[in-house]
């Protein structure tokens, strides 16, 4: 038999123990109090998946002990986010307490409506939850702001979603700061019965919110840019697609990619826009960049407004569908996941800028610095990448590359929070920053100019007189290399 | 702690149990958390109600008879299938959502050893959609509170009526009673007196121990339902739903054996004569890996996506995708058939001691059928809950309660001694002693000498039960666990023994044969087991 080692905290005090390789943690907490005598006292039950007694912090990350096999290495503690009654076990008291704040059962009289297989589509995408904790183990709102987390809006929505529920969840949820969500889909990324709790809970909540006249003042800011303008920003000076050509064609050309510009790229963030055509065009793609596209609607998707988000998709559709070319590449996290994820009836191809320039490489000239890297959410989470800009990043010689404590830690902007919930926005942001600073990094490099913009900001606030660190965007830094 | 009702175990039956008894105040104490730890969430597959009217009571009732060999209880049994499709609907008024047909009306799939589609469901995660509507539905109610991580050790019983029991905390090591003026078990079955077995972790058979001990009888003991569809090694559930659906099974020459023991009813024939032509196949060679396959492939992606979500996902974890290859699946311990003696009104033969759902007998005879034990949790738990709040309403509240110090010091000196000792046994080794040996002779095919060596191991491992050595919370509660195990072990055993015929789940090599003489029930308490003929003549 072979054996693995791992770690159990107690008291605060981690100690390694042998176990033998291939079985649950579940099994190995077992092992560990009966062969070793430790008496280590932990919650499970069903050892299925099916009941979520068993969550805890396994390698930093909620897991179920019986569906988590054990490496070694493996470092097991208490579910993070909760306090420790003892050992492995933590105290649920407060989610008792908040679930039964929230009215948390049927309301209904009289007998049962007929119900149709159509309208139990949408309660059952949100019932399968087995209270098992882990998504508010990680849930930085939750940490950072007075949300109560991802498994609340879950339920409430599996109520508003209920034919037969009279309460007004809608309200509810507003009122339980709905709109603090970053959409950072770290809860869907832990879920173990893999809830897709932000497209399926959150948004459509605030979508039905909205509906019902609960939303945020600043969103409907936004509303009127884009209804104005097509762009979620208002207009400051010329924009990027006012002063560039329509096509950039290269000699030898590798790939021709049409691109998609943004939001923010085109009204506040021109210059990145140009480095991008430096660049691309350098790894021997040649771009076209059609004048008459629009905001991705991400921004109205985000915050429940679907029926102006709708239109937007449908002008750029029109727009890019027709155009012969070998795809169509992002600069932004947030477009990226919204025309993958949303944009279901296009006829092109979605990459991101890091996913192209990984795949058609290209030597770049050496450069002295130290950087690290931020993860997106929307390209974390929201489109799986992580690995090709820190492949890009260590292409280049000399750069010292670190990692940050928490690099797909949500840094706050996202969801609409920055615009509607500046202050919850900075909370969140404020931690993101600490650990940029902790990296000793002269650069935070990332991909999207949201997380850029808002990380920029957030550095300036927060910035306690220490070393100054920028933020650039990945196409700004690789423009030196070039 | 002082109460009106005090129910032992928050699964589906005591939820409900609780929902019914709301006027009164009442404490659900449970072993590990509320909904969580019964096996009630686990439960996949369906929930039998008559609903459509070209079927009636008087099929369910003849169909459960059957299944359980005409052993049932005929008068629980009418109870339960009358009373199921009300259950059903009071489940939707707590918050559940049954799957529909496009007409609206609740939809209804096939399930084994059943002469019509009955059985309701929600996807394949039946059990967690009813159990999450009773917690949801319990949340509102002010006058039941939850204690979770709390073993019941004893039953407190004066003069043959229960005024409560004593608890451990598993976390802080505490004993402590609650009493109460009526008492209900509701603790489920002991499925992990078997190695190998669908059941969570807590489900010992905690409630058939602490009721034999204060002289409550038990039936059926003999009775326990291997699932013939587990998965190998752990035993965890794969949803009889698997072969309603079409699932076929296939021995590792891809002979669809089936037709060998049931030609007429193939994959969904009752579950005890699946599960030994299961055993037959893996013990006479024809398995593979220590089972045979179960293959769903030719059905649709959609059909297994949407229907059989759960079983898709719980071998995709395992590196199988049940969509492109079969699985591999053994017998596994499943469901208790016997249990606690109880009447119409879910009583006991003590007096404020009540009981619902698994941890009864007498419903589901020689053997359950699939979809049954979710309308038993629903219909006997509403009922035990009624008889509990009445017992309070002629009894009153609870003035003066037995002085129960004289049990705790006594309780207390036992583990002092046992945690005080420098060697001695390790629980754990005896707790897998006793697995290895409920395996090996009291499981799927037993024979008096196997049983006889059962229980000669028994009696030699509570003998080592005197000389363990404990150490934490941890084994304490191990502790408590394996007195409950050894009581439950040695009741099945001795049960097992004496019946000397096959019959449903009860398969002796030495006696295969069903006879007339045995229709009827073995009740074993304190005195010792006899035999009750059974008066149903309707077969």
């Amino acid at each position: 038999m072979e054996w693995v080692a791992i770690a159990v905290k107690r008291k605060g005090i981690l100690k390694s123990y042998r176990v033998p390789e291939g079985i649950t943690v579940l099994e190995a907490l077992e092992y560990i109090n009966s062969n070793y005598g430790e008496g280590i006292l932990y919650r499970a039950s069903c050892r299925a998946g099916q009941c979520g007694s068993c969550a805890m912090t396994i390698n930093g990350e909620p897991r179920l002990a019986c569906k988590t096999r054990v490496e070694d290495g493996m470092v097991v503690e208490p579910l993070e986010g909760f306090n420790v009654v003892e050992d492995l076990v933590v105290d649920r008291s407060p989610y008792y307490k908040k679930i039964q704040g929230l009215r948390n059962y049927l309301h209904h009289e009289g007998d049962i409506p007929k119900i149709t297989p159509e309208d139990i589509r949408e309660f059952k995408g949100v019932r399968n939850c087995i209270d098992c904790l882990c998504c508010l183990s990680k849930c930085p709102a939750r940490k950072f702001s007075q949300y109560p987390g991802p498994t609340f809006m879950r339920q409430l929505a599996r109520f508003a979603f209920d034919p037969r529920d009279r309460e007004d969840r809608e309200r509810i949820a507003y009122f339980e700061n709905l709109h603090n969500c970053t959409t950072c889909a770290k809860c869907v990324e832990v879920c173990p019965k893999e809830i897709d709790i932000v497209h399926r809970a959150i948004e459509r909540l605030r979508e039905l919110a909205f509906k019902k006249g609960y939303y945020l003042e600043n969103h409907l800011v936004v509303r009127e840019n884009i209804l104005k303008g097509g762009r979620s920003v208002k207009k400051e000076g010329r924009s990027f697609l006012e002063e560039v050509k329509e096509e950039y064609i290269v000699d030898n050309e590798k790939m021709r990619l049409a691109l998609f510009t943004g939001c923010l790229i085109d009204y506040r963030l021109q210059d990145v826009g140009r480095s991008a055509i430096k660049v691309l065009n350098a790894h021997g793609i040649s771009l076209v960049i059609p004048k008459d596209q629009v905001c991705c609607g991400s921004p109205l998707f985000r915050t429940g407004q679907r029926d102006v988000a709708e239109k937007l998709k449908g002008k750029n559709l029109k727009v890019f569908n027709s155009l012969e070319v070998d795809g169509v590449v992002t600069l932004c996290a947030g477009c990226g996941c919204t025309l993958k994820r949303d944009y279901r009836e296009r006829e092109f191809q979605v990459m991101d800028i890091t996913q192209v320039l990984d795949r058609i490489p290209l030597e770049y000239k050496p450069l002295d610095v130290k950087v690290t890297y931020h993860d997106p959410c929307h390209l974390r989470r929201g489109q799986g990448i992580y690995l090709e800009p820190r492949r890009i990043l260590k292409r280049i010689p000399r750069l010292k590359f670190v990692e940050m404590e928490i690099p797909d830690q949500c840094c706050g902007a996202g969801g609409g929070v920055r615009s509607g919930r500046p202050e919850v926005a900075y909370a969140i942001g404020r931690r993101k920053v600490r650990m940029i600073h902790k990296s000793g990094a002269d650069y935070v490099i990332t991909v999207c100019p949201f997380c850029e913009y808002h990380i920029g900001d957030t550095l300036k606030k927060f910035n306690g007189g220490g070393k100054k660190i920028e933020v650039m965007n990945i196409v700004s830094l690789l423009e030196r290399v070039v | 702690m002082i109460t009106d009702i005090l129910v032992i175990g928050g699964g589906g039956a005591g939820a409900r149990c609780a929902i019914e008894c709301s006027d009164k105040r009442v404490v659900m104490a449970v072993k590990g958390l509320f909904g969580k730890s019964g096996c009630t969430v686990m439960a996949e597959g369906g929930y039998n109600a008559v609903l459509d009217p070209r079927d009636d009571f008087e099929k369910h009732f003849r169909d459960t008879l059957k299944g359980g060999c005409y052993i049932n209880n005929p008068k629980l049994v009418k109870i339960l299938v009358e009373n199921a499709p009300k259950e059903l609907r009071n489940l939707e008024r707590f918050g559940a959502l049954f799957d529909r047909r496009e007409d609206g009306s609740i939809a209804q799939r096939p399930f084994g050893g059943q002469s019509f589609s009955r059985t309701c469901y929600s996807g394949d995660r039946t059990g967690h959609e009813i159990m999450t509507s009773l917690m949801e539905y319990t949340s509102k109610l002010e006058n039941v509170t939850v204690l979770e991580d709390v073993m019941a050790v004893k039953l407190i019983v004066k003069e043959n009526r229960c005024y409560g029991a004593i608890f451990l905390d598993l976390v802080e090591g505490r004993l402590f009673p609650i009493y109460a003026t009526s008492t209900v078990l509701a603790t489920g079955g002991a499925g992990q007196i078997y190695p190998i077995t669908t059941n969570p972790l807590q489900k010992v058979g905690d409630g058939f121990a602490l009721a034999y001990w204060e002289g409550v009888e038990l039936i059926d003991m003999e009775m326990v339902q291997f699932h013939p569809t587990g998965m190998v090694n752990s035993g965890i559930l794969v949803t009889e739903a698997v072969r309603g659906e079409g699932g076929i099974l296939y021995n590792r020459y891809g002979e669809r054996f089936m037709a060998k023991y049931d030609r007429e009813r193939m994959e969904l024939s009752t579950r005890d004569v699946v599960a030994r032509a299961i055993y037959r196949e893996i013990k006479e060679g024809r398995g593979i890996k220590g089972g045979v396959y179960l293959d769903v492939s030719h059905l649709g992606d959609e059909i297994i996506e949407e229907r059989l979500e759960t079983t898709l996902r719980q071998f995709l974890d395992i590196g199988v995708d049940i969509r492109r290859e079969p699985m591999i699946v053994a017998p596994t311990a499943h469901h208790f058939m016997g249990g606690v003696r109880i009447n119409e009104r879910c009583e006991t033969n003590i007096e404020g001691l009540f009981a619902c759902g698994e941890v009864t007998g007498g419903i589901h005879g020689a053997n359950r059928l699939g979809g049954n034990a979710l309308a038993d949790t629903q219909v006997f738990g509403a009922i035990a809950g009624r008889s509990a709040g009445e017992f309070v309403e002629d009894m009153g509240t609870l003035r003066d309660p037995v002085d129960v110090g004289g049990i705790i010091s006594r309780i207390k000196r036992d583990l002092r001694e046992k945690l005080g000792r420098e060697r001695g046994y390790s629980i754990h080794s005896l707790i897998r002693d006793l697995k290895s040996t409920m395996w090996d002779k009291v499981s799927i095919v037993r024979e008096e000498r196997g049983l006889r060596s059962a229980l000669s191991k028994i009696d030699l491992l509570k003998e080592h039960l005197e000389k363990v050595r404990l150490r934490g919370v941890f084994e304490v509660q191990r502790y408590f666990e394996f007195k409950s195990m050894l009581t439950v072990a040695e009741l099945v055993t001795r049960c097992a023994l004496e019946r000397r015929e096959s019959r449903g789940a009860h398969y002796r090599s030495d006696y295969p044969e069903t006879r007339e003489e045995w229709r009827g029930n073995l009740v074993v308490s304190r005195e010792g087991i006899r035999f009750i003929r059974s008066s149903f003549e309707g077969n």
